[in-house]
């Protein structure tokens, strides 16, 4: 279930305005920019990008944005779970913010340079600009921002992940002048600011350290935190003095909304009922179940972007028997039957993924996709060359070692939805045609964070990977990244898969680009590293009575300073 | 000379325990009432289930057939189809299994705990019942199900942590009944009069305590093996029970209930299986109740 061609090409047509502005203030830096030229070829994500809407904007009211995980920390430079990037866009400003088409445009940098060898990026900042404290924004602060992401004690499985290999330091040029000094080229390194992630955050506030910043984190967004009562709700109220929105904002003041309550309601269907019964205006993912009837009720409006990055997938290791072999990985990825267990799963809300990178990622081409259709005699074919028999029980057997598959996942509240749970009993019984024996193994929340990184604790368990550029391979599947938690948990190691993402990062031409990324397509696919599911979805349920809502594209974050509620 | 007692004519009725009815429409129905037949007919289907469930369902429970997800109950499938589209009815069948052993193994653990503690503190003198009911006090101010998940976290799921943590969180309540039932035999003339004609404390013990304070016990299990799967379901349904694909009832409660507006028979027949399991088992118990309390015959 696509979006129509018809609201992609708007959403195109509205950035191209934009991306044209984009060109002029980056002109105006003087020396050449190497921000993503316009692709209309190429969009990060797909459904994302501020819409035209129709009628007057309303001051005031209250929304009520039903949600289904809790954020452990509102900061979102440390741990980098997606919930926190979604909070974090109301009370966060960054230094530019992406377009659909993969430009970005201005924010709290009103232009930049880079320099010819890719290394330095000068920021001029906007100027005027107060944190919700009082304190200024200024090259000072950004320092502080980089400087805090980089603190290992953040144990942010993001930002680190991203920075930590590229970074080299940071000069004040002028009060609001920053220069970041990379130690290799980093094309995409803009696409990856844009992100939440990246906020900017009071140095005052982060002073405090960790802990206390993590519960009362201070941006210089459209919304202030006002008090996140643990287990129900974020209260966010409007920040009246608000002068630093983005360039592609509809809305270039204060957010015209009083507040938003920000409500966990893990269990899927409880959150559905709230926007039906109206006690939420808006929902984060409608339940697929539900999605049919969401879609044919005339209250509500519904919203469907595709992420870019590495959409959900089961993650092999790589590392150990069976998977490390080959054939074994192909075999899986044969038998799995992924395309009918992703239907029956999600009931056509959800598309099918069949390569290494979602179809909503930048440079994703169809050319390596789906390499591994259903197809149970190749499975066996290859488990039978591989060495492994079918045994009585119909589970193979090697020297004696039975082909066993432990297959972990977070059992905790909200972490794994039933449709979820239905995908993977669905691989586990068509991965049993073949003779491999799955088992499931449900875990609680803080355990599975452990395990998860551990590979003789696992053979496969699922993940994804949100990002808004295909540079997220290296961070999935380099050697770099090999030991880093959340990365690189199918455990590849792969010279050459490594030279040609490296390579990739280190041009800003998008011929070269597109080859070499899409070599690393090849590579992945020909390899069978992993097994791709689905692209990860935001689907916004939104009552009618709620306008201006919209998605951005470099980590699908819901945009409400320029919504108001209607009546 | 004292005249000889029967030390089997003790034994008291269950502190608390329903009033017997003795007058009015129940004191006319002698005899099996139609209800206790229903119970002990079902309780023998699921022991049919749970023990060779081929008998019932030619099916089987695991398989995934992806082209009948979500059917509505039809002559080929009489409970439907899940998401996976396999048979709720095969499913249920086979459920009974995990689930009865559950209610079963919970209920002996909880009794067996219970009756260690209490006849422990019943007869231990005034120190080991001081310490054994502040113990049992700590344990009570858990709620049964949050102590339960407490013992999950630490274990982590699967069924013999689910038997354990059910039968732990029951046995405090267990144990106080037995405390106050070997309390209440220890002071019953039989037992003075056992004391008095010189019998051995171990002979007192095992011949006319235990098997006095022990009988209300019969029913206390009968009762608890159902309120056991309940609260097995409630783990099982809180996504902390027996892993997937394993069909268990509370297990399939949890897999369905995002559905149940569009696929109600998900919710309907495993809840079912569960509330009429419960019910037998207790009207099974409440039969055996007022036998042993000598109210029928």
């Amino acid at each position: 279930m696509k979006p129509s061609l018809k609201s992609r090409l708007t959403a195109l047509a509205v950035f191209a305005a934009l991306a044209a502005l984009t060109a002029v203030v980056s002109a105006c830096g003087g020396s050449s920019s190497t921000a993503a030229p316009a692709n209309t070829t190429s969009v990060v994500g797909v459904g994302a990008g501020a819409k035209k809407v129709e009628g007057t904007p309303v001051k005031g009211g209250t929304l009520v944005y039903g949600t289904d995980r809790e954020p452990t920390c509102l900061d979102p430079h440390n741990l980098g779970d997606m919930p926190q990037t979604y909070v974090a866009r109301q009370y966060l400003d960054s230094l530019v913010s992406m377009q659909p088409d993969g430009t970005v445009v201005p924010w709290l940098a009103e232009k930049w340079n880079i320099s010819k060898d890719g290394l330095q990026y000068t920021f001029y900042l906007k100027k005027g600009v107060n944190f919700t404290d009082g304190t200024p924004f200024d090259a000072e602060a950004v320092k502080a921002n980089f400087e805090q992401t980089l603190d290992p004690e953040t144990q942010s499985s993001t930002n680190l992940v991203y920075l930590l290999p590229i970074y080299k330091g940071v000069d004040v040029l002028d009060k609001y002048t920053v220069r970041i000094n990379l130690k290799r080229p980093y094309s995409p390194f803009l696409d990856v600011l844009a992100q939440a992630f990246f906020g900017m955050e009071s140095p005052k506030a982060m002073a405090r350290g960790i802990k206390e910043n993590c519960v009362s984190p201070v941006g210089t967004g459209p919304f202030i935190l006002k008090k996140w009562k643990k287990g129900q709700e974020i209260d966010l109220v409007r920040n009246p003095n608000y002068n630093s929105p983005p360039a592609d904002a509809n809305n270039q003041g204060p957010a015209y909304l009083d507040a938003i309550t920000w409500r966990f309601i893990p269990d899927p269907s409880v959150r559905w009922q709230a926007l039906q019964s109206g006690e939420a205006q808006a929902i984060f993912n409608i339940p697929p179940e539900d999605f049919a009837a969401a879609q044919s009720d005339p209250n509500i409006e519904v919203q469907q972007f595709v992420h870019a990055g590495i959409g959900h997938y089961i993650v092999l290791d790589n590392s150990e028997p069976p998977f490390d072999d080959l054939k074994v990985r192909q075999a899986f990825n044969y038998a799995a039957n992924t395309a009918a267990a992703v239907e029956s799963a999600y009931q056509g809300a959800y598309p099918v993924a069949t390569s290494a990178i979602s179809s909503g990622t930048p440079f994703y081409t169809a050319k390596y996709a789906n390499l591994y259709p259903h197809n149970l005699a190749k499975a066996e074919k290859l488990l039978d060359e591989a060495g492994w028999k079918k045994n009585a029980n119909g589970v193979r057997e090697k020297d004696g070692k039975q082909l066993t598959v432990k297959f972990i996942y977070g059992s905790s509240p909200g972490e794994t939805p039933p449709a979820e749970l239905t995908l993977y009993q669905n691989v586990q019984a068509a991965a049993k045609e073949a003779g491999f024996e799955v088992t499931l193994v449900p875990q609680p929340l803080a355990q599975h964070n452990e395990q998860a990184n551990i590979p003789k604790d696992y053979d496969a368990e699922p993940t994804y990977w949100n990002c808004p550029t295909p540079m997220c391979m290296y961070i999935v599947a380099s050697t770099e990244t090999y030991d880093s938690p959340f990365a690189n948990m199918s455990r590849i190691k792969n010279p050459q898969l490594d030279q040609t993402l490296l390579a990739a990062a280190a041009t800003t031409d998008r011929k070269k680009q597109a080859a070499l990324y899409g070599k690393a397509q090849q590579i992945i696919a020909e390899n069978a590293y992993w097994v791709p599911m689905y692209p990860e979805q935001t689907l916004l349920g939104i009552s009618k009575k709620l306008k201006g809502v919209w998605i951005e594209p470099s980590e699908g974050e819901p945009i409400l300073s320029d919504a108001w509620l209607e009546g | 000379m004292a005249t000889a007692i029967d030390p089997t004519v003790g034994g008291l009725p269950l502190p608390g325990g329903p009033a017997p009815a003795r007058t009015g429409v129940l004191a006319r129905v002698r005899g099996i009432r139609p209800a206790v037949a229903l119970s002990v007919l079902f309780l023998a289907i699921i022991a049919i289930a749970a023990l060779v469930p081929s008998l019932l369902t030619k099916g089987n429970p695991l398989a995934v057939n992806l082209g009948h997800s979500l059917q509505s109950p039809s002559l080929e499938f009489p409970f439907g189809t899940d998401q996976s589209g396999r048979s709720v009815y095969t499913r249920v069948i086979y459920g009974a299994r995990e689930s009865v052993l559950i209610g079963l193994g919970a209920t002996a653990v909880g009794l067996g705990l219970a009756a260690l503690l209490g006849v422990a503190a019943g007869l231990g003198g005034k120190w080991v019942d001081g310490a054994i009911n502040r113990l049992l006090e700590v344990l009570f101010s858990f709620p049964g199900l949050l102590l339960a998940l407490f013992l999950v976290a630490i274990f982590g799921s699967g069924v013999s942590t689910q038997i354990i943590a059910v039968g732990v969180a029951s046995a405090p309540g267990y144990a106080r009944m037995i405390r106050g039932q070997v309390l209440q035999v220890k002071g019953a003339d039989y037992v003075i009069a056992s004391r008095a004609l010189g019998h051995k404390p171990s002979r007192t013990l095992f011949k006319n305590i235990l098997p006095n304070a022990f009988r209300p016990l019969v029913v206390l299990a009968t009762l608890g093996v159902g309120q056991s799967i309940v609260w097995a379901s409630a783990l099982s349904f809180l996504g902390l029970g027996v892993a997937p694909p394993k069909p268990e009832w509370g297990a399939m409660l949890d897999a369905g209930k995002d559905y149940i507006q569009t696929a109600w028979w998900l919710e309907l027949f495993p809840g079912a299986a569960i509330v009429a399991f419960t019910l037998a088992a207790s009207c099974l118990g409440r039969y055996l109740q007022r036998r042993i309390e000598g109210e029928t015959f």
